[in-house]
């Protein structure tokens, strides 16, 4: 007797058998101007795309079929009914993730495809989430999203493309900012008034019970995009386009430029992208330091030098997500409690006064999320585990004028 | 429209803090503070800035005095404001109002470029039994004070004390307990529904000799 398990794998088998999977090369044109192995560069690309909708989804599309290595796919909305009328979606997949739903689809087009899904707001993302993109795709309507993505992506220096588009006169944009030393314009550089005013209105409130209301996640405060589905289609092509140039190399640098075109007149416009002086993103770019080692194994001194910064340095800081220092607590009595301890926020941290016997209780005052590293001067050679930070996958290092991103050097496939 | 500032007399007000010369013991505390300053340049600049701000007020007469200025990591400043301070009522002499307050100030990195919660910025570290509204008054180790849903991204922290007067002085709070933003203290909220005519604790502007700005046509 057959299980059902077999049965199911040989029926697999027999349709792979009658549908074999074309050699990802099978219809890649000879570029103009590239190496032969143009294929096999893209085939090592890792791309991110922020927004998987009417033309982050599309892009993903295109990209898998193009045989890139890689998709971190990042989007915390689902399909709606009115997301047929522009997306690449259909009736089954209204109310799934619109990530969710991209990957699997991305997968069946390109079974060994990479792809990582974050099903919420990239502002929710680590920035070591992002450091193995080779590119950022931003496709997303949502203004405080592309500050945030904007300013991820300088401070990682991975060449952001901005895709969006305006239904009214048929004009795709692609703006690509090339993030190569980290002093070249963001996304937030080329905010005007009106940008910063729907900024502001689509910002995140919290209730008093410290609840986040998001205006972009619940509808509230975002306008949807009023397109036709062809003009999505056409920004996801031009956005795809720049990416295979930048990462072939093809025709001229596209970096910190933006092509436009317009429908109505069927021209195709190339501009500069510049700086703004008032622009209030931190332009600093992070040096990625791969640890071979679990940092939290590391202790503070290994930490330090391995980046190759000095623990002595009275303006370095340390931040570790989601926890913070508390260096010692003081009791109503006036007693002071050494603690030298890191704790998840969120969790209470407890002890005993020596003086008065008394629970004392961490306060807000007693804790820091950033700490300097010269509080470690008695914990210096101490690992980090055993200081409570058990379960991290990046610190940053900062002083004056650097900053250093630490990361593992394998990540674990997450999806 | 142009506006234009004018104050009746010379001294300053809080647009003007940057022009007030810290001296004196004012002076020590700043520099105290500035032994360990740690973070990046912009950062460092930012919390000594913000930190100026607040010594400043303090140096023109303002009703606060700085007790701890922390600039290592985040910026942590612990200020006595002297100002009625509403605490929890008793049976027998009903509401109790302290003279002053001794406030915790943290100011983090990430509020120069993230809105944040309005219950991140001040808390309430001397009474222990404020009796507000938009004061927490659970078994937190240090009452917290709400300054509304949202804080923007940036908000100088001079705005920040002069909210939490207006807040504490109960000129502005906000006292509707089905208001979609909440109490964090729902029976203090009604107890003032009921007491709206002790309303508010005091009309003492926040700087004295601030005078309400001249809107010129």
């Amino acid at each position: 007797m057959k299980s059902f398990a077999q049965s199911g794998r040989k029926r697999t088998r027999r349709r792979a058998a009658a549908n074999p999977r074309p050699a990802r090369t099978a219809r890649f044109p000879r570029l103009v101007g590239t190496c032969a192995d143009a294929a096999a560069a893209l085939a090592r690309l890792r791309v991110a795309i922020v927004g998987c909708g009417s033309v982050g989804g599309r892009v993903a599309l295109h990209l898998a079929r193009c045989g890139v290595r890689g998709l971190v796919l990042i989007d915390p909305k689902k399909y709606r009914p009115v997301s047929l009328l522009t997306h690449e979606c259909y009736t089954e997949t209204i109310g799934q993730n619109k990530a969710d739903v991209m990957a699997t689809v991305c997968r069946s087009i390109c079974p060994d495809l990479e792809v990582r899904v974050y099903v919420k707001p990239v502002q929710d993302l680590l920035l070591s989430d992002l450091v193995e993109a080779d590119v950022v795709v931003m496709a997303t309507d949502n203004l405080p999203a592309e500050v945030d993505t904007g300013q991820r992506c300088i401070w990682l220096g991975k060449p952001l493309v901005h895709a969006a588009l305006h239904g009214e006169t048929l004009t795709a944009s692609v703006r690509f900012f090339l993030n190569s030393d980290g002093q070249g314009p963001c996304p937030a550089c080329l905010f005007g008034p009106q940008e910063w005013r729907d900024h502001d209105a689509n910002l995140r409130r919290y209730s008093c019970d410290g609840t986040a209301h998001d205006p972009c996640l619940e509808g509230t405060g975002v306008v949807p995009t009023r397109s036709l589905s062809f003009l999505c289609a056409m920004s996801a092509d031009l956005a795809t386009n720049q990416v295979i140039r930048h990462a072939l190399g093809l025709g001229r640098s596209v970096g910190d430029t933006m092509v436009e075109y317009n429908g109505y007149t069927h021209r195709t416009v190339v501009v500069p992208l510049g700086r703004n002086s008032n622009c209030p993103c931190e332009h600093v770019q992070y040096r990625v330091v791969r640890s071979t080692r679990q940092i939290s194994d590391l202790t503070m001194r290994e930490l330090v030098e391995m980046a190759g910064a000095n623990h002595k340095s009275r303006d370095l800081l340390l931040q570790i997500p989601n926890m913070r220092w508390i260096d010692q607590m003081t009791c109503k009595c006036g007693a002071v409690t050494v603690v030298r301890h890191f704790q998840p926020y969120g969790d209470l941290c407890t002890k005993k006064c020596q003086t008065c016997k008394r629970i004392v209780v961490a306060g807000p005052m007693d804790a820091s999320g950033a700490v300097a590293t010269a509080a470690f001067d008695s914990v210096l050679d101490v690992p980090i585990r055993r200081l409570g930070a058990r379960a991290m996958s990046q610190a940053t290092l900062r002083d004056a004028n650097r900053a250093w991103l630490i990361v593992p050097a394998h990540r674990e496939a997450r999806q | 429209m142009k506006s234009t500032t004018s104050t009746s007399s010379n001294r300053p007000g809080l647009n003007d803090l940057s022009k007030v010369e810290l001296s004196g013991a004012v002076l020590m505390k700043m520099r105290f503070a500035q032994l360990l300053n740690a973070g990046s340049t912009a950062w460092q600049a930012r919390k000594v800035a913000e930190l100026r701000d607040v010594l400043a007020i303090e140096q023109i007469g303002g009703p606060i005095k700085v007790l701890a200025a922390d600039l290592s990591g985040d910026l942590k400043i612990t200020v006595e404001m002297r100002m009625p301070v509403p605490r929890r009522p008793t049976e027998e002499s009903g509401l109790r109002l302290g003279d002053h307050a001794v406030l915790g100030l943290l100011y983090t990195f990430e509020a120069t470029r993230q809105p944040q919660p309005g219950t991140s910025f001040v808390y309430i570290l001397d009474p222990g039994d404020v009796w507000h509204p938009n004061v927490s008054s659970g078994n937190l180790p240090v009452q917290v004070l709400c300054l509304g849903p949202s804080v923007p991204a940036g908000f100088p922290l001079k705005h920040i004390l002069l909210l939490t007067y207006a807040s504490l002085t109960m000129m502005a709070a906000q006292f509707d307990d089905l208001d979609p933003a909440g109490v964090l203290n729902r029976e203090a909220a009604q107890w003032w529904q009921r007491n709206a005519h002790l309303l508010p604790l005091s009309r003492e502007p926040f700087l004295k000799t601030t005078q309400a700005r001249k809107v010129a046509t």
